[in-house]
């Protein structure tokens, strides 16, 4: 089980994500410079967040273009598993792996905040395992469990039009929703003003996972939660069964 | 002129979109053209930009503005200007048919 850490020029979070793969997972991790041609031998791709591009005409729009993409693509397309945080959300909408797109926060505002986000489908390979926290608890997968993450972005909302976001709810695939503490999904709880209060989703096939908050901030007590690591339990776990036996993609929703 | 809501595979066509004068297929224009190209949100989508502008203008002594939607104005120039992977690029990079519409003009 190997796992590629994509760098684009403005990749920011892309250290954070290497070292909660190799220093909290013990994942053979490596950086893949965005010139690279082939992703081919990776069994889990991660896009981590940043500025890539500088931001320069749309968030991912330039970076969409990268050489790696083209094999991003490819290896989505044959069923492997790929994370996109934050940046990494929106390079896949870009790329059209995602449906919809993320434009400018309702607010203006870059916001940069924990934030709790509702599990809406714990069957995906991104959420449905379990995992021990640091103090031996366990955080287990369930629907409306809350994932207390931070987030920070300026062009976090995510939109699709009615179709696409019924389409999305009809097959489960809207992963995660901003929610108060309560669990609530309200508008104060939202961040980013995103339709239905998504915050991440998963494409049809279930194999590409796009989310706005930073599951790898949040894999450490001292950095205030580990929520964020059920989320690389469950990819890490699912891309080692993938690894291991060729079948399709592990707990893809069938509705 | 409206581009099409259809958009190349990800990964996809690099080399038209950035050899645009490469792909043959289009008409040709004689050298030295420019393109302008105007990308705005949707009228469906939500411009929180175009929102905040408004209120500023309202609080700024015309209240009588109803609404401003904010979008990108892009000079480009071109030797020769084949104006399918103009239209291409447009719908490819330079605007993102599921949040904007474009139009391009050729002068």
């Amino acid at each position: 089980m190997k796992a590629a850490v994509i760098r684009f020029p403005g990749s920011n979070c892309d250290q954070d994500c290497h070292y909660v793969l190799t220093k909290e997972f013990g994942i053979d991790a490596e950086y893949v410079w965005h010139k690279e041609a082939s992703v081919e031998q990776f069994d889990l791709i991660v896009l981590p967040g940043g500025f890539s591009y500088g931001d320069y005409l749309r968030c991912g729009a330039i970076a969409r273009y990268s050489p790696v993409m083209r094999s991003v693509a490819a290896e989505a397309e044959r069923g492997k598993l790929v994370v996109g945080i934050c940046n990494g959300f929106q390079i896949l909408c870009e790329a059209r792996l995602l449906p919809g797109a993320l434009i400018r926060n309702r607010s203006l505002h870059f916001v940069c905040e924990h934030v709790f986000a509702r599990l809406e489908n714990m069957e995906t390979a991104f959420t449905h395992s379990e995992v021990a926290k640091a103090d031996g608890r366990l955080l287990t997968a369930r629907t409306g469990l809350l994932l207390r993450m931070p987030v920070a972005h300026g062009e976090g909302n995510y939109t699709a039009d009615e179709t696409t976001l019924r389409e999305l709810n009809r097959n489960g695939q809207v992963v995660l929703r901003y929610a108060d503490s309560r669990g609530a999904l309200t508008e104060g709880a939202n961040p980013n003003g995103s339709a239905e209060n998504i915050a991440g989703i998963v494409n049809r096939t279930g194999n590409v996972f796009g989310l706005m908050p930073h599951p790898e901030r949040a894999c450490d007590p001292l950095l205030g939660s580990e929520d964020g690591k059920l989320i690389f339990q469950s990819v890490i776990e699912s891309a080692s069964k993938k690894t291991k036996s060729s079948s399709g993609p592990i707990g893809k929703r069938q509705t | 002129m409206k581009g099409k809501r259809a958009r190349g595979e990800p990964g996809k066509g690099i080399t038209e979109i950035f050899n645009p004068l490469e792909t043959g297929g289009g008409r040709l224009h004689s050298s030295g053209m420019k393109a302008i190209v105007t990308v705005m949100p949707k009228k469906s989508v939500l411009d929180p930009q175009g929102v905040a502008v408004r209120d500023a203008m309202r609080h700024h002594g015309l209240p009588d503005v109803k609404s401003v939607r904010v979008g990108k104005f892009m000079e480009i120039e071109v030797e020769g200007a084949n104006e399918d992977a103009l239209h291409e690029i447009c719908r490819d990079l330079l605007s993102n048919p599921v949040i904007e519409d474009y139009e391009l003009r050729l002068e």
